[in-house]
């Protein structure tokens, strides 16, 4: 399986709002490429549009204007084949098991596979996330970090070639992420699949990316970019580095001022 | 192990009944008006070895069945419909907000124009009874569900149908759930009381029989029969809500 080239031109999206107000403008112009196989990482201030980046690039929201190509595939409002999402929220159905959480992609719809290879898939996935002895549990017998780990092999086990992440450990304790975080590694390594992640951390950014997007603060568009110097066999380990520090740092003094902006912005909508 | 409360509750009930048992035995309560509750129980007993009531059971019961079944079809389409097409949804509202305060049971006249003499008028009464707790219940099921499981759905490329079966319906199953509650309470009542006035059979024509004849014993027996059918249905209902509530952390 081979990562996707992946292209966003002058992509925005504004919301319409409510009779008399202003429609907001959240997001963009923004521009730029993913190349395939590549590991990149947008990072920015709350509210600043990440969601909405990611839905426009997933074809779960249409944008306002500008495109999306994934492949060759031009995106408009429909999710490619091949693409996999890890959302934000509790997207854990439920009324499944772990197990039927799991292989519920392998089951039905596009990425349907034959009944036999389904189990040797989930229980691949299972072990990777740990939760094997939990194969058999509802998602309400679990911790949050547990269900989180689930929704993320849900996605892994359609083994997409291009994985789009909103804020996948957000509900981990910092442990597990470093954990996870080395575990998405190994198989971004092992798929070749094009990662794109969105995240709070600076740190988990540095520490995964190829590359680094930070954006701005609403209407979000990409400020800088930063590139990591580590090969594609890197673990947590090179946050022992001073190089990793210095990345960080250097990756906060750019986000310093729009975070500021947020926050006021947020004040002023409160 | 029963808790306090639970204690408790027992033993009002069964210091109600004791009670009605006492003034019945010692004549305070005429045995024309009611029976001690021991009588209505071994009465209950005797008609059910004799299989007096077994037809008349199983006509009701059919009736309801098909009455709920019905019901919780018409319900779950007619609930996915209104949620589907929003101004039909905003004309219908109202109505069904205000469809239990009318008393549809006057309408009884026009189901045996249209239907004849037999089961049908009763079940249609039953399904008038239950259909709209069910609309009324999907509706606000499929309005909660969180947008991301939707999302979720769209990226695994599901038909619609796909969607309606393996991602709405099972995210609406608790609200559905008490829809469903009420809808077999209500399906039984239209059921029963259709059968007072426009039946030949069932439990309900056995009561209103028995009164006529003054077979008071039979009467309170019977009613007995049917509190304690319609309780166990109801214990089973709560209990399997009760574990579906438990599966989705709900409580």
């Amino acid at each position: 399986m081979k990562g996707i080239q992946v292209t966003v031109s002058d992509l925005t999206r504004t919301f319409e709002s409510m009779q008399g107000q202003q429609p907001v403008h959240a997001l963009g112009p923004v521009s730029f490429d993913i190349k395939p196989g590549e590991f990149l990482s947008v990072v920015g201030p709350s509210g600043c549009g990440k969601s909405t980046l990611m839905e426009c690039i997933a074809g779960l929201s249409t944008p306002t204007s500008g495109s999306v190509l994934v492949g060759d595939v031009n995106v408009k409002g429909e999710v490619p084949a091949g693409v996999g999402v890890v959302f934000q929220e509790n997207a854990v159905f439920p009324w499944l098991t772990v197990y039927e959480n799991i292989s519920f992609g392998l089951k039905h719809g596009n990425t349907a596979l034959p009944t036999g290879e389904i189990s040797i898939r989930v229980d691949e996935a299972l072990e990777l996330i740990g939760l094997k002895a939990f194969k058999s549990h509802y998602p309400s017998q679990l911790s949050g970090g547990m269900r989180q780990r689930v929704a993320i092999a849900r996605t892994l086990v359609t083994k997409p070639d291009f994985i789009l992440m909103d804020e996948p450990f957000g509900a981990l304790d910092p442990q597990t992420r470093l954990l996870m975080g080395d575990e998405l590694l190994k198989i971004w390594r092992a798929t070749g699949a094009t990662v794109f992640l969105i995240t709070h951390s600076l740190e988990e950014a540095i520490l995964l990316s190829d590359r680094v997007l930070a954006m701005t603060a609403r209407p979000g568009k990409i400020k800088t970019e930063i590139k990591t110097p580590w090969s594609k066999d890197r673990t947590s380990d090179i946050s022992a580095s001073p190089q990793f520090g210095q990345l960080v740092s250097e990756l906060w003094g750019v986000m310093r001022e729009e975070s500021k902006l947020a926050m006021a912005q947020s004040e002023n909508v409160a | 192990m029963i808790s306090r409360v639970a204690q408790l509750r027992w033993l009002v009930v069964g210091g109600c009944v004791l009670t009605l048992e006492v003034l019945c035995r010692t004549g305070i309560i005429a045995p024309q008006v009611v029976v001690a509750p021991s009588i209505m129980f071994s009465t209950l007993i005797e008609m059910i070895l004799s299989g007096e009531v077994t037809t008349n059971f199983e006509s009701t019961f059919y009736s309801a069945l098909t009455a709920i079944l019905i019901s919780v079809m018409l319900g779950i389409s007619g609930g996915l419909l209104l949620w589907r097409v929003s101004r039909l949804r905003r004309v219908l509202e109202p109505v069904l907000a205000a469809y239990y305060s009318v008393p549809v049971f006057v309408f009884y006249p026009i189901l045996i124009a249209l239907f004849g003499m037999n089961d049908m008028p009763i079940i249609m009464i039953g399904v008038l009874f239950g259909v709209v707790s069910m609309i009324v219940n999907a509706l606000n099921g499929f309005d909660r569900i969180p947008l991301v499981y939707l999302k979720a759905a769209q990226t695994y490329k599901l038909s619609a149908w796909q969607v309606t079966y393996l991602i709405r319906i099972p995210a609406a199953l608790p609200q559905m759930m008490t829809g469903f509650k009420l809808t077999v309470a209500y399906s039984f009542i239209g059921v029963i009381a259709a059968e007072f006035i426009l039946s030949t059979s069932g439990l309900g024509y056995a009561i209103a029989y028995a009164y006529n004849n003054f077979e008071t014993r039979a009467m309170y027996a019977l009613m007995l029969l049917i509190m304690i059918v319609v309780s166990i249905i109801n214990v089973c209902l709560m209990s399997i809500e009760k574990k579906l509530l438990t599966r989705r952390g709900v409580i």
